[in-house]
C-alpha cells in the first residue's frame, strides 16, 4: 500500500507539470465537435411463439452420465424459416441471448434491407475504413516525395543508407 | 470409441497444435477450436503477467494437454455457467449439467409466478445432494425477489461437496450474482448422510418445508460400465452416480435414493418435490413408487424431459402410462429427466 502511494505521487505530479506546459496551446477547441451519428437501435428479438428452439448436446444419453462442455444453442423462426445457431459462449443462457440477438439482427436485415441497423453500422465503419485508408495512403505518398526530393537534392550516400539499416533489427 | 482418422490430426495441427492436442478428447475441430478459445481466453484473463508473455504461454500449453488426456474441461478451468451463476468445479464433485440448469430454471419459474405456493409467502428449499450447491444457489437467487423469507439448505455426505458449496456462494456474492444472505433471505449448507439411522431432517425442529429438490446418484454399476463416458468414469466422483446398494430397500439399487427421498417427502410433507432421473425408464418407476409410497389422491405427478419449457418433438408422447398410476402428463422435449411431485 505505502509504496503504491510513494509511487502514485510522482508520477501525478509529472502529468500535472506536462498539462500546465502545454494547457494554453491546445485547452480548447474553436471548431464545433463533429456530431455524433444516431445509430439506429438494436431490433428487438420476435415474441418467443414464433421462435423454435433447439439444444444441441449430441446424442446419448445425457445427465450424469456424459459432461458435454457446448451448448449451443438453435433457433428457428417459425413465420420466415430463418436458422440461426449460437456457440459462442460456455454458457447456455448467454448463447441463448446471442442467438436471439442474431435472430433480430436478421430478421431487421429481411425487413429494412438498406436500412437495417447492421447495415447502416456497416456502412458506417467501412466509411471509417476507407478514410482512414485513404489518409495512410496520402501520408505515405507525401513520405515517399519527400525522400524522392531529399535524395535527389543531396544526392544521399547508399552505402550509409544500407549500414544503418543493416544495424536495426 | 473409434479412431481418428490422421487426416483429420493433421488438418486439425495445420490450423494450430494446440487443436490437435486436444482432439482425442473433443472429436472434432470446430468443438476442439471452441475450447481452445475458452482456455486461452481463461488464460488470459487469469493471467499475473502482461499479455503475451512466455509464462502464459507455458500454461496454455499445460491446460490443453491435460484436457486432451481427458480431464473435463470445468476442472481445467476450475468453473462452469449454471444459468446466471458461475460455479466452482474442484475434483471429487460432479460437474453441473445442463439438464438440472434447465429444469431449475423452469422450477423457480413456476415458484416466482405463484403455481404452487402464494408469492411472498415465506420459503423453505431443501436440496438433496447439493454436490456444488448449484441448484441451492440458483434457486436462491432466482426466487429471492419474489420471496422476501426465504430459507434454502443443501445438504450432501461429501465434505468436499459441502465446502465446495460455501465457496461457491462466497464466489458468486463477490461477483455480484446472489444477494447476500440475511436474516430474512438465507442459503446454507450442511453435510449430511440421509441414510443415516441417526439422521434428522433438517426442519424437523418444529418448521415446515415446502419444495424438495434432488439430483441424486441414480446409475447402476451396470450403467455406470457401458452408458457413462471415458471421461466422467476416470474422472468424477463415482460416489455423485451410483449409489450404494441397500438391500432392506426393496427397489433396485440404482433407485434407492428416490425410496428414501419419498420417505423423508411423506414425513416432511413440502408442496413440491422435484426428483432428477436417468431417462424415461426410471422416471416411470419413480412415480409408480411415488403412487405406492404417497398414494395419488393428495399427490399429483408429472415428468419433464430434458427441456421441461421446449415444444416436444413430433415423435415424443405427452404423456405415459404408468400402473398403479395412470396416465401421467410428460412435459418438454429430450429423455426423461425430472419427477415432479406436488400438491395443490
Amino acid at each position: 500500500m505505502l509504496r503504491a502511494v510513494g509511487l502514485a505521487v510522482p508520477f501525478q505530479r509529472a502529468v500535472s507539470n506536462v498539462s500546465l506546459r502545454r494547457a494554453p496551446a491546445a485547452a480548447f477547441s474553436t471548431s464545433p465537435a463533429a456530431p455524433l451519428k444516431q445509430m439506429p437501435p438494436r431490433p428487438k428479438p420476435p415474441p418467443e411463439e414464433d421462435i423454435e428452439e433447439y439444444f444441441i448436446h449430441g446424442s446419448g444419453p445425457g445427465g450424469q452420465k456424459i459432461n458435454k462442455t457446448a451448448s449451443a444453442v438453435q433457433l428457428k423462426h417459425i413465420p420466415t424459416g430463418i436458422v440461426v445457431k449460437s456457440q459462442a459462449t460456455r454458457s447456455r443462457e448467454q448463447n441463448r441471448k446471442i442467438a436471439r440477438e442474431l435472430l433480430a439482427a436478421k430478421l431487421d436485415i429481411l425487413a429494412n434491407g438498406d436500412q437495417s441497423r447492421t447495415a447502416i453500422v456497416g456502412s458506417v465503419k467501412k466509411k471509417r475504413a476507407d478514410s482512414a485508408a485513404k489518409k495512410a495512403r496520402r501520408k505515405y505518398r507525401k513520405l515517399e516525395e519527400e525522400r524522392a526530393r531529399t535524395e535527389d537534392s543531396a544526392g544521399v550516400d547508399r552505402r550509409d543508407d544500407s549500414a544503418a539499416g543493416d544495424q536495426s533489427p | 470409441m473409434p479412431r481418428l482418422p490422421p487426416s483429420l490430426i493433421w488438418k486439425a495441427h495445420s490450423i494450430s497444435p494446440l487443436a490437435a492436442t486436444l482432439l482425442p478428447v473433443c472429436r472434432n475441430i470446430a468443438s476442439a477450436l471452441a475450447e481452445l478459445r475458452w482456455i486461452r481466453e481463461h488464460v488470459q484473463s487469469t493471467s499475473r503477467s502482461p499479455s503475451g508473455s512466455q509464462a502464459d504461454d507455458v500454461r496454455l500449453r499445460r491446460l490443453c494437454r491435460e484436457r486432451g488426456k481427458g480431464v473435463p474441461l470445468q476442472y481445467v478451468l476450475g468453473t462452469q455457467p449454471f444459468g446466471d451463476l458461475e460455479i466452482k468445479c474442484r475434483p471429487g464433485v460432479l460437474i453441473p449439467r445442463p439438464e438440472p440448469e434447465a429444469y431449475t430454471t423452469h422450477l423457480s419459474r413456476l415458484l416466482v409466478s405463484g403455481h404452487f405456493i402464494p408469492r411472498h409467502q415465506p420459503l423453505r428449499v431443501l436440496d438433496f445432494c447439493t454436490g456444488t450447491g448449484c441448484i441451492a444457489l440458483l434457486l436462491y437467487s432466482s426466487l429471492c425477489s419474489s420471496s422476501p423469507r426465504l430459507a434454502v439448505t443443501g445438504v450432501d455426505i461429501s465434505p468436499l461437496a459441502v465446502s465446495l458449496s460455501k465457496a461457491n456462494l462466497k464466489h458468486n456474492v463477490a461477483l455480484g450474482l446472489v444477494p447476500s444472505p440475511s436474516p430474512s433471505q438465507s442459503v446454507t449448507f450442511r453435510q449430511s448422510d440421509i441414510f443415516s439411522p441417526h439422521w434428522s431432517s433438517p426442519v424437523s425442529a418444529g418448521g415446515h418445508c415446502d419444495v424438495i429438490i434432488s439430483n441424486p446418484p441414480y446409475i447402476s454399476p451396470r450403467g455406470f460400465a457401458t452408458d457413462c463416458s471415458r471421461s466422467v468414469r476416470n474422472y468424477e466422483p463415482k460416489l455423485a452416480q451410483v449409489p450404494r446398494p441397500r438391500p432392506d430397500s426393496g427397489v433396485a439399487q440404482e433407485d434407492v435414493f428416490y425410496a428414501r427421498l419419498l420417505d423423508i417427502g411423506a414425513a416432511v410433507k413440502p408442496r413440491v418435490m422435484l426428483f432428477e432421473v436417468g431417462g424415461m425408464e426410471q422416471a416411470v418407476r419413480v412415480v409408480a413408487m411415488v403412487g405406492r409410497k404417497l398414494g395419488t389422491e393428495e399427490w399429483e405427478v408429472e415428468v419433464w424431459r430434458d427441456w421441461p419449457d421446449a415444444r416436444p418433438a413430433e415423435e415424443e408422447g405427452t404423456t405415459v402410462l404408468v400402473d398403479g398410476v395412470g396416465e401421467v402428463l410428460v412435459r418438454g422435449s429430450g429423455h426423461g429427466r425430472s419427477v415432479l411431485v406436488y400438491r395443490m
